[in-house]
């Protein structure tokens, strides 16, 4: 009886290590577990045994049965992950085939370089400001220190509506909206069309976009000034930009600044792109002049205020290496998806 | 308008011992900005000093010479030439074969390469050069002969090359329109002395008195008239450095006595003007504003019809000049001339400008007088240039001048305090830095015994009459820090009290506006706001079909309302019965209108784009322009009168309206072409409910709830497919498909193009500004489909409405997913298939209430509008 045991034992180990599916696996279950296998049968054959045999032998086949069974419930596990493997080996995809395309839009590249802009300055505490694009002389020339006839004024080729209604030529006249209406403290950018009757090329538009800024307090300084549009610069260009600031005029400011950060198409160096000076303007700023805060309602003996202003499609041109302002009207969409 | 400043030439006046690039960067830094420096003479390679060793007949042509060309080497160079101002020993520009020269005989002036060649049989190794040819100027008569003292063989560059800087010339730089001028600045930052020309007034002709009498009636606009009398004078050429000189200047040579005056105003500022003195009637000159009407003939031979705003220099009897902008016809000098009336004189730059701007006469002299020229340098210019008419034009120089000064202005005197420069610069700076800074800059300081001890204590500084950009302490504050530098100022951040801050919503909200139309697949576009007015007008003309229960097609002043019948919206992109916002000096007739509407713009890049794709989808947000009506311009004035806004300025109550818009326009197949849309898909076509999608995606994104979608009369779109956007009361916008001879008129013929235009402040107001969290409930959802039949008459909505409405609050989500007619549908009637969610928020649905409420709904729907069940 023992041999017997361990012989069927082997034949079925043997057995189970060809069976290759759930097909083979049924069968050679029904061969030595099920009701007339082999082990069945064993068992049945205890009876004709001398009865001090049986217990012995009924465990010696019940010890080979749960040694089957766990090797039956191992191999359905293996065959099971081997079908299912090649079920999903079945599914396989080229996966370098293009993807299903979802229609999506963009932002203009100049509404991305505004967003630039003042995400930097609202992290400084400015707020954002609008104001009207059809403006008044008033506004736009006379309180920021340029009354008729003043030469400053060759320098904006103004459109008219009426003698006295004008498109904004920058966006300079809301320094005076916003301190006719806000008490110091006061920060903010105020980004805007801004319209100009000059021919056009490859580096002036007609129509662009600026962005002005305004902070009055009392103690503010050139220092201030410095210390904040050199952190934009940097936000902008490259934390290892150099900037340079220069003495230049605005009627508006006094003392008046030139800001530019160092050429990135030669380094510095001096190129056709930065008039071989190796710098890049980037905008004009100043301190408020006196009058202006008078204009605005401020007393100039008792508060400061830096002011500045920048062309947004210059930012980009110079962020973006685009060498045509008038690509940002163009509105042509092989242009605009690339940013 | 740059300036051109040579540098052999400003190194009379001031000591350059620095490179050219390091003057250009202190300048450039210091307020003067040098936008190029040219280099004179980089170009002329291969071109050296020449002697003329000889020179003879060629024998086989008349008007050629030949030369033999010393220039140090063993043999010299023979060059054949038609030039015949050549003479033995002269130093000519000697070009070698290779050298690079201007073409004098194109007039394109291209470049040439010299090769050597044969002129009539005899050989020629090489060119002797004009001043043309050199780009020196647009001499070309004869070869320029250098100085006798030129080194023979070295490079031309060495004695001719130049360094020029050009000086972008901001309004407040009248000091530097001036050799001298630039020198005064060189000399402040750079240290040294500056050499001012120094004139003898050698006046021993006939004296002025009695030959002439000056009279200013307008003190207000001619602060000072000085005046010279030179007899004698033989007109000719100026001497070549002169010429030269002006050339480099950028200015044309003409004759010694106009290129004299020429001369010293690029020296020194002072603009003058050269009378023949036979022409002026009455030996009298009279500076006087023009009377209405009056006219003169100016040197270019137009005749100026003048104002009373206007200034002129007039004699016993006529104008004879503009005043500071340009001479007359009458009195200017000629080849005859023999006597000079020479003027130097002061006037108000604001009317210099308006009269050079109004006649479109820009000149060298109006510039310099717009940007104020100093008071105290009429004498000193006449002076130097009767100087220099008595050397090089003969002249004789009358005994005494005429000086008339009604108008001094007495010397600015500013108080600056240290205290001052540091609350505006950062930085402290002490009194006695800061008077040794004006100093340099000839800004006379006092400085005050206590001024070091007390920032406080004022310096009390006098300003150059030169400095008519100084007139405040913030000026003068501006001085110190460019004599400093703006490099030495530190970098600080503000650090003062931060502002009331809040939450941009009006900005953050309008973005998002942008990023949901972006997330719909729409491309932001900006486009120009001035428009075609014409196009405008030709727009105008769809107009919406009679229908008898519509009021008039026209709204009143753009006021979009709801027309006679209660469910019919009407809508205008504008009202063109108001006139439009149009420019005076438009840069073309295409952009000549402030857009009242963004669709022209949005169909101009539509048009652009279908070149390259065959689906465009954009979107643009921005301003509208409309005058603005009584109502709202009563309102602004109220605003102001009860202190709500500032005070009005003249003009401003009347200021346009800009209404804020978000429109788009959509076109071409549904799906962005790929493997994935297969044939027939792909030619799905974009239509109306893709751009009410759009919407209703749009409106979800920025929580923008109740909207409902009315038929509308549009004259601008299809008029059965538009439906006006409707929230409450208010008419949010429009969304349809564009009416064929809107697109039409932009060429796209044919071509379906869907379009939304809304009010963006109005969508921007119906955002909520907080949502409210409204609970989720845990207990499971029925969901069952419900197909009605319907009459067609029956709008979609109401159906839905009707739904919703009888469902109450447990049908908590309903979606039509089949729309259906044709057989076994009876004819005018369709089929409506919702899914209908079921859910309470309290506990599980049980069938028997679901049932309930689904009998009741078909009831209702039934009773309602004729809805049967479908089986």
């Amino acid at each position: 009886m023992d041999t017997q045991v361990t012989t069927l034992q082997a034949e079925a180990e043997a057995a189970l290590a060809t069976v290759n599916d759930a097909a083979e696996l049924a069968e050679w279950k029904a061969r030595y577990l099920g009701e007339r296998g082999a082990l069945t049968a064993l068992l049945r054959g205890i009876g004709a045994l001398p009865k001090e045999g049986r217990p012995a032998a009924g465990q010696a086949i019940n010890v080979i049965k749960r040694a089957l069974e766990a090797q039956l419930a191992a191999t359905t596990e293996r065959i099971q992950a081997a079908g299912l493997g090649q079920a999903l080996e079945a599914e396989r995809l080229d996966i370098t085939l293009p993807g299903r395309p979802q229609a999506l839009g963009g932002t203009h590249v100049a509404t991305q370089t505004i967003r630039d802009v003042l995400a930097a300055f609202t992290q400084m505490g400015f707020a954002v400001v609008e104001g009207p694009e059809i403006e008044l002389d008033y506004y736009n020339f006379e309180l920021l220190n340029i009354p008729p006839e003043h030469p400053a004024r060759s320098q904006h080729d103004t459109f008219y509506l009426t003698e006295q209604l004008l498109l904004r030529t920058h966006t300079s006249p809301n320094q005076i909206r916003v301190m006719q209406r806000r008490p110091p403290p006061i920060r903010v950018v105020v980004p805007g069309k801004c319209y100009r009757a000059e021919a056009t090329d490859a580096t002036h538009e007609a129509y662009f976009h600026q962005i002005e800024g305004l902070a009055v307090d009392r103690g503010i300084t050139l220092a201030d000034l410095k210390g904040t549009l050199a952190a934009l610069a940097r936000a902008l260009f490259g934390a290892d930009r150099r900037v340079r600031f220069r003495c230049d005029y605005f009627s508006y400011v006094e003392p008046g600044v030139d800001l530019a950060i160092d050429c990135q198409v030669c380094g510095g160096v001096g190129c056709r792109a930065c008039k071989f000076t190796g710098f890049l303007e980037i905008m004009g700023a100043g301190m408020v002049h006196p009058q202006v805060l008078r204009n605005g309602g401020i007393d100039p003996e008792v508060y400061s205020g830096f002011a500045f202003g920048m062309g947004v499609e210059r930012i980009a041109m110079l962020r973006h290496t685009i060498d045509d302002i008038r690509l940002f009207y163009t509105n042509d969409l092989r242009f605009l998806r690339q940013f | 308008m740059p300036i051109n400043v040579p540098l052999s030439w400003l190194r009379e006046y001031v000591d350059l011992p620095m490179l050219p690039t390091e003057l250009a960067a202190r300048l450039t830094l210091a307020g003067i900005e040098v936008e190029k420096l040219h280099s004179v003479g980089s170009e002329w390679d291969k071109v050296v000093v020449g002697r003329i060793a000889t020179l003879e007949r060629h024998p086989n042509a008349d008007r050629l010479w030949i030369t033999q060309v010393d220039f140090g080497g063993d043999v010299p160079q023979q060059i054949v030439t038609g030039a015949q101002n050549l003479t033995l020993n002269a130093k000519v520009p000697l070009a070698f074969p290779g050298a690079v020269v201007i073409d004098g005989h194109s007039a394109e002036r291209g470049k040439i390469t010299i090769k050597p060649g044969k002129l009539r049989g005899v050989e020629s190794a090489g060119m002797v050069c004009s001043a043309l040819e050199l780009g020196l100027s647009e001499e070309h008569e004869g070869i320029l002969i250098l100085r006798d003292d030129a080194p023979v063989g070295v490079p031309l560059q060495a004695v001719l090359g130049d360094t020029i800087l050009a000086i972008a010339t901001t309004p407040n730089l009248g000091r530097i329109l001036s050799m001298v001028g630039v020198a005064r600045e060189v000399a402040a930052l750079f240290g040294g002395p500056v050499r001012r020309p120094v004139s003898p007034w050698q006046a021993d002709g006939p004296p002025i008195a009695g030959a002439l009498d000056v009279a200013i009636r307008d003190p207000d606009l001619c602060s000072r008239y000085s005046a010279a009398l030179i007899r004698d004078i033989k007109i000719g050429p100026a001497p070549n450095w002169m010429q030269q000189r002006l050339i480099q200047a950028g200015m044309r040579p003409i004759n010694n006595v106009v290129d004299i005056t020429n001369y010293v105003m690029l020296e020194l500022g002072q603009p003058l003007h050269a009378f023949d003195y036979s022409t002026v009637r009455g030996r009298r000159i009279i500076v006087r504003r023009a009377a209405a009407g009056e006219q003169l003939v100016t040197l270019d031979h137009e005749t100026r019809t003048l104002d009373t705003r206007t200034l002129v220099i007039a004699d016993a009897e006529r104008p004879v000049a503009l005043a500071g902008v340009m001479g007359g016809a009458d009195s200017e000098v000629s080849d005859g001339t023999t006597e000079i009336l020479l003027e130097s004189a002061n006037f108000d730059p604001l009317t210099i400008r308006r009269t050079a701007r109004l006649l479109h006469l820009p000149s060298e002299a109006a510039y310099r007088f717009e940007r104020s020229v100093d008071q105290a340098l009429t004498i000193p210019a006449m002076q130097r240039a009767a100087d220099l008419m008595r050397q090089y034009a003969g002249g004789t120089i009358a005994e005494g001048y005429i000086d008339c000064f009604p108008a001094p202005r007495s010397a600015r005197v500013i108080d600056l305090t240290p205290h001052e420069v540091e609350r505006l610069l950062g930085i402290p700076v002490a009194a006695h830095e800061i008077a040794a800074l004006l100093t340099r800059l000839e800004f006379d300081v006092d400085v005050p015994m206590d001024a070091a001890a007390n920032p406080s204590v004022p310096l009390r500084v006098r300003v150059p009459s030169y400095r008519n950009d100084v007139t405040i302490s913030a000026d003068l504050v501006e001085e110190v820090a460019r004599m400093i530098g703006y490099d030495s100022i530190p970098e600080t951040l503000l650090d003062g009290g931060l502002p009331p801050q809040a939450v941009n919503y009006d900005y953050l909200n309008r973005e998002a506006v942008r990023d949901g139309l972006n997330a719909c697949g729409l491309d932001e576009v900006i486009t120009y706001s001035p428009i075609s007015g014409a196009a405008l007008a030709r727009l105008g003309s769809p107009r919406p079909p009679a229908a008898p229960d519509l009021a008039p097609a026209v709204p009143p002043a753009g006021k979009e309302r709801p027309a006679s019948s209660p469910h019919v919206w009407a809508y205008l992109a504008y009202d063109p019965t108001q006139p439009p916002l149009t420019i005076i000096n438009p840069l073309s007739s295409e952009q000549d209108t402030m857009r009242p509407t963004l669709l022209p713009g949005l169909l101009g890049a539509l048009r652009i784009n279908l070149r390259n794709n065959p689906r465009v989808a954009l979107f643009e947000i921005g301003s509208t322009f409309r005058w603005a009506t009584a109502a709202e311009i009563a309102a602004r004035q109220a605003a102001a009168a009860a202190g709500v806004r500032p005070p009005l300025v003249p003009g401003e109550a009347e200021m346009p309206v800009e209404p804020r818009r978000v429109a788009g326009l959509l076109t071409g197949p549904r799906d962005p072409r790929s493997r994935f849309a297969h044939a027939e898909a792909a030619t799905e076509q974009i239509d109306f409910f893709d751009a009410k999608g759009v919407l209703e995606t749009l409106f979800a994104h920025l929580h923008v709830s109740d909207v409902s979608y009315a038929p509308a009369v549009a004259p601008w779109y299809h008029p059965g497919r538009v439906a006006a956007v409707v929230r409450g009361a208010a008419l949010l916008g429009v969304v349809g498909e564009l009416h064929p001879q809107v697109a039409a008129a932009w060429e796209l013929d044919g071509r379906r193009i869907y379009s939304f235009d809304l009010d963006l402040d109005a969508l921007l107001a119906a955002m909520p500004p907080r949502e409210r969290y409204s609970a989720i409930s845990r207990y499971p959802a029925v969901t069952q489909d419900l197909a009605l039949v319907v009459p067609d008459a029956v709008p979609a909505a109401r159906v839905e409405a009707l739904l919703r409405e009888t469902g109450g609050k447990l049908l908590t989500d309903l979606t039509l997913f089949d729309l259906y007619t044709g057989a076994p549908v009876p004819a005018g009637r369709r089929s409506l298939a919702y899914a209908l969610t079921f859910q309470a928020l309290d506990r599980t649905l049980s069938d028997d209430e679901v049932t309930k409420l689904r009998t009741k709904i078909v009831a209702r729907l039934q009773r309602e509008v004729g809805a049967t069940l479908r089986t």
